[in-house]
């Protein structure tokens, strides 16, 4: 792993970041080398921790200081509604909203065959497991609105029909904030097939 | 929509350009090997940030350069606009009006073209995937958001693809994608027959007037029939479930509209199978054309632009090509070897540029109309500053 030249290696390293090409990461090791002294320890000891003290919290998925996590654990939130998400950075994203006061599931991913997953590699056991006693009344499923998101959300309201539980989809279409006529057309076109009846 | 400028910098052999082109006709003429093709290639990329059908996007950058760069400036209906797009070996980046370019379907709203060129006779002759290309090109040209019809198909079939190569794919996993497949497909086929019979008519108009003669029947064939699409959906999905087996044994998507084809016929006989090389030229020119005339009759103005003119039509042809298109009233971009072929062109909006060793020239023995300075009201951007891109 090591070839000797510790410049080298921690390029080497950062390289596998996602979005870090060569030219980044020599950047990167460079600016770390002129920082402060305390940087590097800094951020080795937080990307340690992260090995260390991030737990999986076993209910739904999600990932943090403690399991089960603070949502789940919280008596206050709705146990009837479960909003179904791909990656832990969309719970984030929901709670930043503030609108939402149930709880979360985590999968992990979405069906992709062209990258080797299957339901089987997502997070669904234990989502059946939490509909099994009857407390959960709707599943909220907010995929992302891309065919692998789709074709995850269509698997799940399959899997979900003979339990006898709600199932809605997040909808889908132009931003809150967005002038319609500056909405994307994609977006614009997917409101429209999304439109609701408010009268008649 | 008229390109009044246009700049490119490490496009293929060119030299670096700048040129005036706020013309009707742009005629670029020159001996073979100069680099007819390859400034129409510039107006063609601009248009649809890819390179000519065949060609690679490697390929548009200057040998020994890793990138090359081709901007334009568009005046239409809404005013003006500057495009921009940055082709670095496989990526390319656009931009219009200086900003990085989020929403393809509102640059493409910008600036449309429709070319002919020789290689276009494969659309008749070859496989039926020249000819799905070309119906998604043309709804795509009538309509960019045609764009996300075609990738969701083209995305899903891909994932449903990897799963069945894999032997033992998963039920469960196989329906929901055939159910994807049945709902993006039947969109799409709806979309391509509704531009289809939108286009019918004026291929036939246009090969009549191009031939004299000869009924041009066009068929879709398709897996998806049905008059709407949820008919479609529900047709396409009664084929996956009969196929499901097949396909399982085979490995391979045996279903939808990825096997679709157009059929030509001329009197009655396919094209492909029967046509001359003449008919075949006159058939693909009536075809682009009806896709010129549709868009004039919904109020779009794309460019149209002809390669090689020289080699493909006689000269009582071009010259009535020539005048189809002088009434349709858009800017014409048109490659040959004998400028004189093209018969009278309105001298005062024509402007001739000559190509030499790569190098464009305008030819300025006409008297070409003095327009307003196309950079008027725009920053003036420098090919190779980077700064515009933060």
């Amino acid at each position: 792993m090591s070839d000797g030249d510790p410049i080298k290696d921690a390029v080497k390293q950062l390289r596998r970041l996602p979005g870090i090409g060569e030219k980044s990461a020599t950047r990167l090791v460079y600016w770390l080398l002129r920082a402060p002294p305390e940087t590097i320890p800094n951020i080795s000891e937080a990307l340690g921790r992260l090995v260390t003290e991030v737990r999986t919290c076993a209910v739904c998925g999600n990932l943090g200081a403690v399991d089960p996590c603070p949502i789940c654990a919280d008596p206050r939130r709705d146990p009837a509604m479960i909003c179904v998400v791909e990656h832990p950075q969309d719970v984030m994203a929901f709670e930043r909203s503030n609108e939402f006061r149930g709880r979360y599931h985590v999968l992990h991913g979405a069906i992709s065959p062209l990258d080797g997953v299957g339901p089987g590699d997502l997070n669904l056991r234990p989502l059946l497991g939490r509909l099994r006693d009857g407390t959960v009344k709707e599943v909220i499923v907010a995929t992302d609105p891309d065919v692998e998101g789709d074709a995850t959300a269509l698997y799940l309201v399959r899997l979900l029909q003979d339990v006898g539980i709600t199932v809605s989809r997040l909808a889908h279409g132009i931003s809150v904030g967005t002038e319609i006529e500056y909405a994307d057309a994609v977006s614009l076109g997917r409101a429209l097939l999304n439109r609701q009846r408010i009268s008649g | 929509m008229r390109l009044v400028r246009l700049v490119a910098q490490r496009f293929r052999n060119l030299e670096p350009f700048d040129l005036a082109t706020d013309a009707r006709f742009v005629v670029v003429h020159g001996p073979n090997a100069q680099g007819k093709t390859n400034l129409l290639e510039a107006v063609w990329t601009l248009a649809t940030l890819r390179p000519i059908r065949g060609h690679k996007t490697r390929e548009l950058i200057r040998w020994g350069d890793d990138e090359a760069t081709v901007v334009g400036w568009v005046r239409g209906e809404d005013g003006r606009s500057q495009l921009r797009v940055d082709f670095g070996g496989v990526r390319r980046k656009a931009s219009l009006d200086g900003q990085p370019v989020r929403d393809l379907p509102e640059y493409f709203a910008c600036i449309r073209a429709i070319s002919f060129t020789p290689s276009d006779a494969t659309i008749v002759t070859d496989a039926p995937v020249f000819r799905r290309a070309w119906l998604d090109r043309a709804a795509f040209t009538a309509r960019p958001t045609h764009l996300a019809r075609v990738r969701d198909y083209e995305r899903t079939l891909a994932q449903k693809a990897a799963l069945l190569r894999d032997g033992r794919p998963d039920v469960g996993v196989l329906d929901v994608l055939d159910d994807q497949l049945a709902r993006a497909g039947a969109a799409l086929v709806e979309a391509r027959v509704t531009l289809l019979r939108e286009l019918v008519p004026h291929v036939r108009t246009q090969h009549a007037a191009l031939a004299g003669g000869g009924d041009v029947g066009v068929r879709y064939r398709t897996d998806a029939d049905g008059d709407d699409v949820p008919m479609r959906a529900a047709r396409l999905r009664e084929k996956l479930q009969a196929a499901r087996v097949e396909e399982v044994r085979r490995r391979r998507s045996l279903v939808g509209p990825h096997g679709d084809d157009v059929r030509l016929l001329l009197d009655g006989h396919p094209v492909r199978q029967f046509g001359s090389r003449g008919q075949v030229r006159t058939l693909v020119l009536a075809m682009k054309l009806a896709e010129l005339v549709a868009a004039r009759a919904r109020g779009d103005r794309p460019m149209f632009l002809l390669d090689d003119l020289s080699s493909e039509l006689d000269r009582d042809r071009t010259r009535r090509l020539v005048h189809t298109l002088g009434e349709l009233d858009v800017q014409v971009w048109i490659s040959t070897t004998d400028p004189d072929h093209l018969g009278a062109l309105p001298g005062a909006d024509t402007l001739r540029i000559g190509m030499r060793g790569g190098a464009p020239e305008p030819v300025r023995n006409e008297p070409i109309a003095a327009g307003p300075d196309p950079s008027n009201g725009i920053a003036e951007p420098v090919p190779g500053d980077r700064s515009e891109q933060g």
